[in-house]
């Protein structure tokens, strides 16, 4: 998993079914402590209401996307926002 | 999923099976200034979008999910781009 900063949205219409209705957000990979941009901005799900600027926890796996989105084994989904960072400490 | 551009497809007679149904796209992986990053590469397409058009595309053993029986794919285009909002 990698922390990253919610960076806009994409909207879609024509897409898998099983991305109907899911929010689809922009986000920058960055690092944990100091939030240094440390990555390529890719596009995630989201089910927990991040904001424009959040955060996140982002995770790559399809599996928990598929639960997430209550979608079937068909769903093409890898990358999901996973939490809402309050803070990241060094020790 | 990164977003891209659809760049060209790719022609290829002799094939796996059960890839032979598949238009296979050639994509050019962009960040959200439109512009290039990555290597270009080549994805299965669900949505029948144009070349030229922005799409999302997934990778990974995801990809290959909603093929049944399985291909052995690990890119895929799984959404067009209508638009985005990008707040850098």
């Amino acid at each position: 998993m990698f922390t990253a900063q919610v960076k806009g949205s994409v909207t879609s219409t024509s897409k898998h079914a099983s991305l109907k209705g899911a929010r689809l957000l922009i986000v920058q990979p960055g690092e944990p402590l100091s939030g240094q941009p440390n990555g390529f901005a890719q596009i995630a799900v989201d089910v927990l209401g991040a904001a424009i600027g959040a955060q996140v926890l982002v995770s790559g796996d399809g599996r928990g996307v598929q639960d997430m989105l209550k979608a079937g084994r068909d769903c093409p989904v890898r990358l999901a926002i996973v939490a809402l960072v309050d803070r990241s400490l060094s020790q | 999923m990164y977003m891209a551009r659809i760049i060209g497809r790719v022609e290829a007679r002799i094939r796996s099976p059960g890839l032979e149904a598949h238009r296979l796209v050639l994509l050019q992986p962009l960040d959200f200034n439109e512009q290039p990053i990555r290597w270009s590469l080549i994805a299965t397409d669900l949505t029948g979008a144009a070349t030229g058009s922005l799409v999302a595309f997934e990778e990974g053993r995801e990809a290959a999910n909603p093929y049944d029986p399985s291909l052995p794919v690990d890119a895929c285009v799984v959404a067009v781009v209508d638009d985005f909002r990008y707040h850098p």
